[in-house]
C-alpha cells in the first residue's frame, strides 16, 4: 500500500466516522424547532466576557430568571458553559451563577416551554449550520479522495472534516451532554482549523509556483498566525482556567488584543493580496483569501464583532451562511481547479438574488395556498417539497430570465460587447472564402474575449488538424482519444492540453450527428479572468454560426467549381475533337507517306541486288537495303508509339496458336543469335495452353523486341525465353539474357520514352529506345504488365511480362502445314538445285522441304561430288553444306569460283550449323552468295531461293 | 531452369514445316544414323583423327539441333569446339548417355 493510499484510507475512515455522527444528529434536528420539546430561559445576553461571564441584556416575561431575582445588567455564568449556546429542552434544570456588583449567588432554574419564540429563525440557523457542516464533510471527503498525495491538501481535508463534527453537540439532547467535552471539541477544532489553515498556506504554495510571491505569502502567514494565537488562547479564556486575578488583569486584554490584531490584519491581507498580484495568481489568491478568510472571520465569533443586542439571531444566520459559502467556495476552487473572478461572482450573486426573490414570491403563494391545519413538521416538509420541486422544474428558464434582467440592468457593458460580436457575426455574411471566414470570426471572438488567442481545428476521424489560429503553442494536429473527444464535445478543455491552451482556456465544439467535426479553442484571457458560463455559451454559439457559414461557403465554392469545371470540360472537348481529327489524319498520312518511299527504296535495292553487279556495287546496294530496313524499323517504332500515345493502338482478340506465334518470333531472331554464337533457349511449361485468345501480331512484336534486344546486348552466353501459365487467364513470359545487364538507374530509365538505359548504349548498339516503351504499352494493352530486373551491369537482365490470354480452341486447320510453303512455288519460280550434304538426316530434311515447294534436287555427298555435278550440268543454285568429308563446302566453292566465271556460276547458298563467329564472312569470302543456318527454316529457305534468279534462258534438264 | 530434353517449339516447328509423318521418318533415320556417328566419333578419338572427330561432332550437333535435342546439341558443340585434344573420354560417355535420353524422348514424341 502506497503512502497515498494509506492517507486516503485514513482520511476516508474519518469521513465515514463524521458521516455516521451527522447521521446520528439528523433525527435530533426537530429539537431545534419543535415547540413541544424546546425549552428557553427567555432572555438575551451580551457577548462573552472574561471568565465566561455574559451580561443580561433582556429578560422575557416568562423568564425563570426574573422569578429568581435576576435583573438587566447582571453578569451570568453557566455552570455548564455549553448551556450558553446549546439548544435547551423544556423543563430542563440549568445551574448558573449571577453576579451583581460584589454580590454573587448560585441558582438553579428550569427552562420554560417556549412555543412562540423565534421558531422559524432558529430553525434557519440550525439548518444553515448543519448544511455548512455537511458541505465541510463533502469537501473534506472529496479532497481526501482526490488529493491524498499532497500533504497540505491532506491537512486541509482534515480541517474540513473537523469542521463537520464541531457544533453537532448543538443537536444533542439535554442531560446526556458533558459540556467539558463539548468545549474540548470546540477548542481542538478551532486549533485544528487555524493551525491547519496556516500549514496549508505555508505548504501549498510550494506545490504551486504561482504562489511564490513573497509579499502574498507574508500577509497570508501573518493573518493565519494571528488567528491561530487567538484561538489557542481561547480555551483558557472560555474555561476560566486562569485564577480570578490573572483573568482580570491578563485574559481580558489579551482577548481583545488578539482579536483586534487578527481582524485588523485579515482585511488588509486580503486587500493586499488582491493588489499585489496579477492575472491567474490574483484570481486564485483572491478566491482562497475570500473563502478561507470568511470562514476564519466568522469563527472569531461575537466576542470580537459585537453584534447589536437583539440581533443575535440575524448574526447567527449571517455567520452560518458565510461559513457555508466559504467552505463551499474553497472546495470548489480546489476540486475544480478553477476560479471565478469577483466581478462574475457578484454577477452570479445578483442573478441568484433575482432568482431568490422570484422563489420567495412562489413560496409565499404556496404557503398561502397550504392548509393551515397541518402540524409544523409536516407543514415544513410540504412547504420544502413544493418549493424545491418548483425550483428544480423551473431552474434553468428562471435562471436565464434572471440573467437577462441582471445583464440589462446592471451590466450594460457586457451587453455592448455581446452586441458587437453579434454585429460581426451578421457581417460574416459578406465574407468570401473559407480562410477569410475563419479569420473574421476569430477576430470578432478575440475582441469579445479581451484579446484572447484562439485556434480552429478541423476533425477527420481521430485526428484534428489546425486550420487557423494565433495561439502560438497550439499543435498543428491533435489525435483525440475517446476521453478527450467527450471532453471537447462537452465544451471542456482536456487536462493534458492545458500546457498549451493555458489554465483558463475554453473549447467550443461543432457536433454533427454526435460526431465532432471541428472545434475552436480560445486561449486564456490576458487578464487571467476565466470565461463566465454566459460568455462560454455565446462563444460556443458563435462557433456554431462559423461552422454554418463555412458549410454554405463550401457549397458555394463547390457550385462555382462545378460550373467552372463543366465550362472547362466543354471547351476542352471542343478543342480535343478538332485536335484529335487533325492528329488522326496526320498519323494516317504520315504512316502512308513515309512507308511508301521506304518500301520503294528497299524494294528497288532488292531488285538491284538481283542484277549482275560488281562486288563494290553489290556492297553499296546491300548497304542501301540494310539501312532502308533499319530506317523502316525505326519509323514503324515511331508510328506505333504515336499511335499508342494517341490512344489509337487497338489490340485485337482472336484465337491463335501460341507456340506457333512464339516460334515465328524466334525464327526471325535465330540467325542473328547464331551469328553471335548466342544460344537461344526456349522453355514452355506443359500447362501453357496451345491455343489462346489474343492479338498474335502484337504478342510477336513484343517477343521480337525483347528477344532482339536480348541478343543485341549479349556478346556470349544465352538468351532464354520461358513461358508459364499464371493465375487466371494470364500468361507469364520472361526473356533472360546473359548480356551487358543494367544498373539500378538504368532499370528506372528503361521504360521511359526516348531513353535507353545508358546514353553510351545508343552509340554502341544503336536503336531509338522506343522499342521497350512500345512493348510495355502493348503488354499493358493486352491486359498485363512488364517489368525488368538485373543483378547489375555485366550480370545480364530479365524482362518479364504478363498478358491476359484465355485458353481457347483453334478452328481445325485444313492443311497440316501452315507455314509459308507454296507447293506451286517451283512452277512460278523454277530452279535447278543441287544439294551438297553428307549427313543423311539433313539430306532427307532438305529434300523434303524442297519437295514441298515442288522442287526436286540433285544430291552430292561431298565437295568433290558437288564440283563434278556442277561441271557436268548447270544449276541455278547449290545448297552447300560447309562441313563435309573429302572436300568441305568452302573448299569446293573456292574451286568453283576459280573454274567458272561469276555470271555463269550457280548461286551458292551456304548451309551451316557452325558455331564459329564470323562464319558468314568466311562463307562470303570463299565466294558463297548466301548463307542459311541449320536447322533449316522453311521460310529462310524460301527467301533464299526467291533470291535466286532462275536462268530462264537455260533449258531445265 | 531445367532444359527439356527436346525443345517442344523446335520439334513442333519441324513437324509443321515438314509434316508429322515425315518427322517420324526423319527421327528413325536419325536414330539409325546417330549410333554410327557416335561410334565414328569414338573411332576418330581412338585413332586421334582430329579433323574427322570434329566433323562427326559437328554432324551430331547439327542433327540434334534439327530435332530440338538441345542438350545433346550443346554437348556435341562443346566437343566440336574444344577439339579432340581437350576432350576427355568421360565427355564421350556423357554424350552417349545424353543421346540415349534424347532418343527415348524422340521416340516418345513420335509415338505420342
Amino acid at each position: 500500500m502506497t503512502s497515498t493510499q494509506r492517507w486516503r484510507l485514513l482520511l476516508m475512515t474519518l469521513v465515514v466516522a463524521c458521516a455516521l455522527l451527522q447521521a446520528w444528529a439528523v433525527p435530533r434536528l426537530p429539537l431545534a424547532y419543535d415547540p413541544a420539546i424546546r425549552g428557553s430561559l427567555d432572555l438575551t445576553m451580551g457577548p462573552t466576557m472574561a471568565g465566561r461571564a455574559r451580561a443580561i441584556t433582556g429578560l422575557g416575561e416568562r423568564s425563570p430568571l426574573s422569578r429568581a431575582g435576576a435583573q438587566l445588567g447582571d453578569l451570568l455564568v453557566f455552570d455548564h458553559p455549553s448551556d450558553g449556546w446549546r439548544l435547551l429542552g423544556a423543563e430542563e434544570a440549568i445551574g448558573l451563577t449571577l453576579t451583581r456588583g460584589d454580590l454573587r449567588r448560585h441558582v438553579e432554574v428550569r427552562a420554560v416551554g417556549d412555543p412562540e419564540r423565534d421558531a422559524l429563525p432558529v430553525a434557519v440557523i440550525t439548518l444553515t449550520y448543519f448544511a455548512a457542516r455537511l458541505i465541510a464533510l463533502v469537501v473534506g471527503g472529496l479532497i481526501a479522495w482526490r488529493q491524498a498525495a499532497s500533504p497540505p491538501l491532506r491537512v486541509l481535508a482534515a480541517v474540513f472534516l473537523s469542521i463537520s463534527i464541531v457544533s453537532l453537540y448543538a443537536f444533542w439532547p439535554p442531560g446526556l451532554f458533558n459540556d467539558y467535552v463539548a468545549i474540548l471539541v470546540n477548542a481542538v477544532d478551532s486549533f485544528v482549523l487555524y493551525v491547519g489553515f496556516v500549514y496549508f498556506c505555508l505548504a501549498y504554495p510550494a506545490e504551486h509556483p504561482h504562489w511564490r510571491s513573497t509579499a502574498v505569502r507574508r500577509v497570508f502567514r501573518a493573518f493565519f498566525i494571528a488567528n491561530a494565537l487567538y484561538w489557542t488562547c481561547f480555551p483558557f479564556l472560555v474555561l476560566g482556567l486562569l485564577p480570578d486575578g490573572m483573568r482580570a488583569v491578563i485574559a481580558l486584554p489579551i482577548d481583545f488584543l488578539l482579536s483586534a490584531i487578527a481582524t485588523v490584519i485579515a482585511v488588509p491581507a486580503l486587500w493586499l493580496s488582491w493588489h499585489r498580484t496579477t492575472g491567474v495568481v490574483r484570481q486564485r489568491l483572491a478566491w482562497f483569501g475570500l473563502c478561507l478568510g470568511a470562514v476564519a472571520i466568522v469563527n472569531l465569533g461575537p466576542s470580537t464583532l459585537l453584534p447589536t443586542p437583539g440581533y443575535e439571531i440575524a448574526w447567527e444566520i449571517v455567520a452560518g451562511a458565510v461559513t457555508f459559502a466559504g467552505i463551499a467556495g474553497t472546495g470548489w476552487a480546489l476540486l475544480r481547479h478553477r476560479l471565478i473572478d469577483i466581478g462574475f461572482a457578484l454577477n452570479r450573486l445578483s442573478v441568484y438574488a433575482v432568482l431568490g426573490l422570484a422563489l420567495l414570491a412562489v413560496a409565499l403563494v404556496t404557503q398561502g395556498g397550504l392548509s393551515m391545519g397541518l402540524d409544523p413538521v409536516r407543514h415544513a416538509l410540504l412547504y420544502g417539497l413544493v418549493t424545491g420541486g418548483l425550483l428544480l422544474a423551473l431552474f434553468v428558464p428562471l435562471r436565464s430570465a434572471a440573467e437577462r434582467v441582471v445583464q440589462r440592468v446592471l451590466y450594460p457593458r457586457w451587453q455592448v460587447t455581446e452586441e458587437t460580436l453579434q454585429r460581426a457575426v451578421d457581417a460574416a455574411a459578406h465574407v468570401r472564402g473559407h480562410d477569410a471566414l475563419i479569420d473574421h470570426y476569430r477576430e470578432a471572438l478575440s475582441a469579445y474575449a479581451n484579446g484572447a488567442s484562439s485556434a480552429f481545428y478541423d476533425c477527420r476521424e481521430a485526428e484534428c488538424a489546425r486550420i487557423a489560429g494565433d495561439l502560438d503553442a497550439a499543435p498543428l494536429s491533435i489525435v483525440l482519444e475517446a476521453t478527450d473527444r467527450s471532453r471537447v464535445i462537452d465544451g471542456r478543455v482536456p487536462r493534458a492540453w492545458r500546457e498549451w491552451t493555458g489554465e483558463y482556456a475554453m473549447v467550443a465544439p461543432v457536433v454533427h450527428r454526435d460526431r465532432l467535426t471541428s472545434w475552436l479553442v480560445m486561449g486564456g484571457r490576458p487578464d487571467g479572468r476565466q470565461y463566465r458560463p454566459d460568455e462560454a455559451r455565446t462563444i460556443a454559439a458563435t462557433v456554431v454560426n462559423l461552422d454554418e457559414d463555412l458549410q454554405s461557403e463550401a457549397q458555394r465554392v463547390n457550385r462555382q467549381l462545378l460550373e467552372d469545371k463543366m465550362a472547362a470540360e466543354q471547351r476542352a472537348r471542343e478543342a480535343a475533337e478538332s485536335a484529335n481529327d487533325a492528329k488522326s489524319s496526320f498519323l494516317a498520312t504520315m504512316s502512308h507517306e513515309i512507308r511508301t518511299p521506304m518500301n520503294g527504296v528497299i524494294g528497288m535495292s532488292g531488285v538491284l541486288l538481283d542484277t549482275p553487279l560488281s562486288a563494290d556495287q553489290r556492297d553499296v546496294a546491300t548497304t542501301i537495303r540494310d539501312s532502308g530496313e533499319a530506317l523502316l524499323t525505326i519509323i514503324n517504332d515511331i508510328l506505333d508509339f504515336s499511335k499508342i500515345e494517341a490512344g489509337r493502338m487497338d489490340v485485337e482478340s482472336h484465337p491463335f496458336d501460341l507456340r506457333h506465334c512464339i516460334e515465328s518470333a524466334l525464327n526471325l531472331i535465330r540467325p542473328r543469335a547464331f551469328e553471335k554464337n548466342v544460344d537461344l533457349v526456349t522453355a514452355i511449361d506443359d500447362d501453357v495452353p496451345r491455343a489462346v485468345s489474343g492479338d498474335s501480331t502484337r504478342l510477336r512484336q513484343v517477343l521480337l523486341n525483347l528477344l532482339s534486344n536480348a541478343v543485341k546486348f549479349t556478346e556470349k552466353g544465352s538468351v532464354t525465353l520461358t513461358v508459364q501459365r499464371a493465375e487466371g487467364d494470364e500468361l507469364k513470359f520472361s526473356v533472360r539474357d546473359s548480356g551487358i545487364g543494367l544498373s539500378p538507374a538504368g532499370v528506372s530509365k528503361l521504360f521511359q520514352r526516348f531513353s535507353q538505359a545508358e546514353s553510351s548504349t545508343t552509340r554502341q548498339f544503336g536503336g531509338t529506345g522506343l522499342g521497350l516503351v512500345i512493348s510495355k504499352k502493348l503488354a499493358e494493352l493486352m491486359g498485363g504488365t512488364m517489368t525488368v530486373e538485373s543483378e547489375g551491369p555485366g550480370h545480364g537482365s530479365t524482362f518479364r511480362f504478363r498478358i491476359s490470354a484465355p485458353a481457347t480452341t483453334l478452328a481445325p486447320q485444313t492443311t497440316a502445314t501452315k507455314s509459308a510453303v507454296d507447293p506451286a512455288m517451283a512452277e512460278r519460280h523454277p530452279l535447278r538445285i543441287l544439294l551438297a550434304e553428307d549427313n543423311v538426316v539433313n539430306q532427307k530434311l532438305a529434300m523434303r522441304l524442297l519437295k514441298q515447294m515442288g522442287y526436286s534436287a540433285d544430291l552430292a555427298v561431298n565437295g568433290l561430288e558437288a564440283i563434278e555435278h556442277i561441271e557436268r550440268q548447270s544449276y541455278d543454285v547449290v545448297l552447300m553444306d560447309v562441313q563435309m568429308p573429302e572436300m568441305d563446302g568452302l573448299e569446293a566453292t573456292r574451286v568453283l569460283a576459280e573454274r567458272i566465271e561469276a555470271d555463269r556460276r550457280p548461286r551458292i547458298i551456304a548451309m551451316t550449323a557452325n558455331a564459329m563467329q564470323g562464319d558468314r564472312e568466311i562463307c562470303i569470302e570463299a565466294g558463297m552468295d548466301d548463307y542459311l543456318t541449320k536447322p533449316i527454316r522453311i521460310d529462310q529457305l524460301v527467301e533464299a531461293l526467291l533470291g535466286v534468279h532462275s536462268r530462264k534462258d537455260s533449258p531445265i534438264v | 531452369l531445367s532444359e527439356p530434353t527436346i525443345d517442344p517449339i523446335t520439334f513442333a516447328g519441324l513437324g509443321e514445316m515438314a509434316g508429322p509423318e515425315f518427322v517420324t521418318e526423319l527421327v528413325d533415320t536419325f536414330l539409325d544414323e546417330a549410333p554410327r556417328m557416335l561410334s565414328a566419333l569414338r573411332e576418330a578419338y581412338a585413332q586421334h583423327a582430329v579433323e574427322r572427330f570434329r566433323r562427326e561432332a559437328h554432324s551430331l550437333k547439327s542433327n540434334s539441333n534439327t530435332f530440338g535435342a538441345l542438350t545433346l546439341g550443346h554437348s556435341a558443340r562443346d566437343i566440336e569446339l574444344q577439339g579432340l585434344d581437350a576432350t576427355k573420354p568421360e565427355a564421350l560417355d556423357a554424350l552417349d548417355a545424353e543421346f540415349a535420353r534424347a532418343a527415348a524422348a524422340l521416340k516418345a514424341l513420335c509415338n505420342g
